[in-house]
């Protein structure tokens, strides 16, 4: 066995970097040629398990174009960004949906992302201020805020500031996604870095010191550790956070979900509520653009679009649309004044430098 | 000598299948030493905390977990052997059932038991082994235990029923044999020792890479597997996350360090306890030791029938959790979670499109895995005959690799090779039955090798002799001897593929394939706020559980008293 293996690190030390294709990035996108994937007549679509993409919606859309369309699904946002930086310019897939305004400038930046030609005129003017800059790249297709989601049976004095969930009062009583394995995790980070701006570092030095809970996932935090969601029904529910991070019209889906009840209460606190968009993306190299613009048309066309709080639990896009009154979803949600968005002017390789800055911090 | 067409003939399947087993893994690091700048020895010395904690966490989980398999499983094997036909029969059937459950079922049942349990469900969740290693983890060891129960049984009761008492008799009466320490030292521990060393060896091996388990009975914790098949995908990428691919590439060379050493030390005491059956058993043995042992009927009984209710019990109560729904005024019964399995609604895959699917699957793997895996037996058992020893340890260990090297790593490997090599076979359904029969062929391997060992050369010698060619000697002598290896061979590989999670969960993401174990998880990962979501996910695994039980059920009757192969 031990020679096996040295054989195998050998044969390594020898092909080291050359079995690779080029490792460079580039770094004029007009200059960037992807290499186009070949057209197979179906239409590959990247995403994670987004409930709204169902089998009548398919089926509506091959109707009305004639295009097939195949899903590969994605563990989360991440996943699909991963494999989109993977493949690099020879793309498996046409589209990728569901990067947010925090994942998807990776695939911009790398000149991934094909500037697509749909229309976005019906869609809503604030989502489109606030995503200015990625969509010409991107089409929006649902959003909703992230913010801080509180156990109302269980917490007496609403935190009024971040800096109240460091005191000892809070110790261990708030379950955080990690913003390095998790896009709600990531928002809230991000949240942070341009709400509190210089204060940031100090207080997620401060915050770690009390003892939050890190989880990989929203999963795990809401559903395992936070007291006053639908976790407390689940198996094996733990419960031992007060507080999470969600998103701030999680308890209208509570509520919507169990006859306009919850105990559950979303806050806003400055620096820690963030706007995050989804984006439908054409990929550079995709087989076929036209099709890939015809399928994100179809998924922010009214019809398709109206259904997203509904189906993916997010906001529709379109130009005046709100969540549902019926059983508490609108009225226990909450939509919050001033959020974070994007990267808030920030380039990719100052986030990953933040991440990595992070990621040293939780190892102390 | 033979002629040199022949020997090309033979090695050229062999360099196959060795660059099938070896190119994924050599792609990958490839890759992750050219993204890094970082030799995979550097990597793994300089292992970040994260990684060590990982390792650790692993390590002792592992260990634990072997050694409360041993523990508990030495008595029961006890009680069982003692237990008289058919119930000894019955209850070992029903004990192994966990054993060929596929993990995500496993990880289901465990959180079903919880949820009945109520209060003390959670509290149970909430325990630590230690403090550092999460929520849940004492969960997980037990799970753990219950799910590897029955390879210490499987180690210890046929050697109680095999081996001959009056060996035991004549010890005692010898001077070593006069005290029980003795007996202990110079018969149990010879008879027992290396098959449960070697029972040890693979609960080590599959807690260690247990995934399926770690992810939903202690989501907070942080194993090596866990680490290398969620942060995995995102390794490998020039100038993105350099520090991750850093940390893939070393804790994947101090996963496959850790396990080569198990699977090492497996294959040593495998082969010592196989000598100690052989040498202790008698044809004229009809009951062996356990008729002497265990004379308290009721005690023998409690014990096996607890074994065998302990092993049962998550499984059914995943059916129980498929028909119960909460409400805002509490449970309920409903059939809604089976409803939205099989309509796949919310924009899943159906039961039946993942059934079929899975069942594709699995019959490519069990065509590519038993035929690959006959051939490499073959090829071992040929150099040993030829006395080439060297040529068939090589061998041997080649077939083993798949248990040492992180699925994580295959799947990079095998995707980075293909976009490199061959996109177009990025969306082919071979994809997933390539990667399961890969995984797979260690076990094939396992049980045809000690059959073919036990196959007399002589009955082919006289074939020949009476003017046999070689295909009709294949099929009157040596397939009919090797049939029932080779009917449990395949019925292993697929049940394997039927409920392999870890690879799957990997390869389906970059095709629109997917499997009922991969049905589960997606059912379990999204959103609770519908209540029936948890109860689709019990519906399909369900499904794929009975399946997959049925099958081994079956196949138990084959491997009694027909194969003699591995643990």
């Amino acid at each position: 066995m031990r020679s096996l293996f040295m054989v195998a690190l050998l044969l390594c030390a020898s092909l080291s970097g050359c079995l690779g294709e080029d490792l460079l990035l580039a770094e004029d996108c007009s200059e960037f040629e992807a290499t186009l994937r070949e057209d197979d007549g179906v239409l590959r679509v990247l995403t994670y398990d987004i409930a709204s993409l169902s089998e009548e919606f398919l089926q509506e859309f091959t109707n009305e174009t004639g295009i097939e369309v195949e899903l590969i699904r994605a563990d989360d946002a991440g996943s699909i960004l991963e494999q989109v930086l993977l493949y690099g310019g020879a793309p498996q897939v046409d589209v990728a949906l569901g990067l947010d305004g925090s994942y998807l400038p990776f695939a911009v930046n790398r000149c991934l992302i094909h500037l697509h030609g749909v229309d976005l005129s019906g869609l809503d003017a604030a989502v489109l201020e606030e995503g200015a800059s990625l969509t010409d790249h991107g089409v929006p297709f649902d959003h909703g805020y992230i913010c801080l989601n509180v156990d109302g049976a269980v917490v007496e004095t609403m935190p009024s500031s971040l800096w109240n969930l460091t005191e000892e009062e809070w110790t261990g009583k708030v379950a955080i996604p990690s913003p390095l394995s998790s896009s709600p995790g990531r928002a809230f980070f991000l949240a942070t870095l341009q709400g509190l701006g210089d204060d940031a570092w100090s207080w997620w030095e401060a915050m770690l010191l009390n003892e939050p809970i890190i989880t990989t996932g929203w999963s795990e935090a809401y559903e395992i550790h936070y007291s006053g969601g639908y976790g407390v029904w689940e198996e094996g529910h733990v419960g031992d956070a007060a507080a999470t991070v969600s998103y701030c019209h999680s308890p209208g889906v509570e509520a919507y979900y169990s006859d306009n009840s919850t105990q559950s209460v979303a806050i806003s606190l400055p620096g820690a509520v963030y706007h995050q968009i989804e984006y439908g993306a054409v990929l550079a190299g995709a087989a076929n653009t036209t099709a890939a613009e015809a399928f994100l048309a179809h998924l922010v066309s009214p019809e398709a679009n109206a259904q997203m709080p509904y189906e993916n639990l997010m906001y529709s896009v379109l130009e005046g649309a709100d969540l549902p009154e019926t059983n508490g979803y609108r009225h226990h949600s909450l939509v919050p004044e001033d959020a974070a968005a994007a990267l808030g002017g920030m380039d990719v390789a100052t986030l990953e430098a933040m991440l990595a800055t992070f990621s040293a911090l939780l190892e102390g | 000598m033979r002629p040199r067409r022949a020997v090309l003939a033979e090695s050229l399947p062999l360099a196959g299948l060795a660059l099938l087993i070896l190119g994924p893994m050599v792609v990958a690091v490839d890759r992750l030493w050219a993204v890094t700048g970082t030799s995979p020895i550097t990597a793994a010395l300089d292992l970040s905390p994260t990684g060590q904690d990982a390792l650790w966490t692993a390590t002792v989980l592992a260990s634990l977990a072997a050694l409360g398999t041993v523990v508990l499983g030495v008595p029961v094997a006890f009680a069982l052997a003692a237990t008289p036909d058919p119930w000894r029969r019955r209850f070992r059937a029903l004990i192994s059932l966990p054993f060929v459950c596929p993990s995500i079922v496993a990880a289901v049942g465990f959180l079903a038991l919880m949820d009945l349990m109520g209060e003390s469900g959670q509290r149970l969740r909430a325990l630590t082994v230690w403090p550092e290693a999460g929520p849940g983890t004492v969960v997980l060891l037990i799970a753990m235990i219950w799910f590897n129960l029955s390879l210490a049984v499987r180690v210890v009761e046929p050697s109680l029923t095999r081996a001959d008492p009056r060996y035991l008799e004549q010890l005692r009466l010898l001077p070593k044999g006069q005290t029980l320490a003795g007996r202990i030292e110079a018969w149990w521990i010879q008879l027992l020792g290396p098959g449960l060393v070697a029972a040890a060896g693979l609960t080590f091996t599959f807690a260690f890479t247990s995934f399926a388990l770690v992810r939903w009975l202690a989501p907070d914790t942080m194993t090596l597997e866990v680490l290398l098949a969620e942060q995995g995908s995102g390794a490998g990428i020039p100038g993105y996350r350099v520090d991750l691919s850093r940390l893939v590439l070393g804790a994947a060379v101090a996963q496959a360090v850790v396990l080569l050493a198990s699977v090492s030390i497996i294959n040593a005491m495998q082969r010592r306890h196989a000598f100690a059956l052989d040498a202790a058993s008698s044809e004229a043995a009809r009951s062996g030791l356990a008729s002497g042992l265990w004379g308290e009927a009721w005690l023998r009984w409690t014990v096996s029938a607890s074994a065998a209710a302990f092993s049962v019990l998550p499984l059914v109560l995943i059916g129980v959790g498929s028909v119960r729904m909460r409400t805002p005024e509490g449970w309920t019964m409903s059939l809604e979670g089976w409803r939205r399995a099989f309509a796949g609604d919310a924009g899943g895959v159906t039961l039946m499109e993942a059934f079929w699917s899975t069942f594709h699957t699995a019959a490519l793997t069990v065509t590519l895995a038993v035929p690959a895996g006959w051939y490499l037996a073959a090829q071992v058992r040929r150099a040993e005959r030829e006395g080439r020893m060297n040529l068939a340890r090589a061998i041997d260990l080649l077939s083993m690799v798949p248990l040492v090297v992180s699925g994580a790593m295959v799947g990079l490997g095998s995707l980075l090779g293909l976009l490199r090599f061959a996109p177009g076979l990025l969306a082919s359904p071979w994809l997933l039955p390539v990667a399961h029969a890969t995984l797979v062929l260690p076990i094939v391997v396992r049980v045809l090798l000690p059959a073919m060992r036990q196959l007399p050369p002589d009955f082919e010698a006289c074939a020949a002799t009476l003017g046999l060619g070689p295909w009709r000697r294949f099929a009157l002598v040596r397939w009919p001897m090797l049939r029932p290896a080779a009917v449990v061979a395949a019925g292993l590989a697929l049940a394997f593929s039927l409920g392999e999670f870890g690879a799957s969960w990997i390869v389906v993401r970059s095709t629109d394939a997917s499997t009922l174990a991969v049905l589960v998880d997606t059912w379990l990962a999204r959103p609770g706020f519908d209540p029936s979501t948890r109860p689709a996910a019990m519906a399909v695994a369900v499904v794929l559980g009975t399946v997959t039980m049925v099958l081994m059920v079956l196949l138990e009757r084959w491997r009694e008293d027909r194969v003699h192969g591995g643990l």
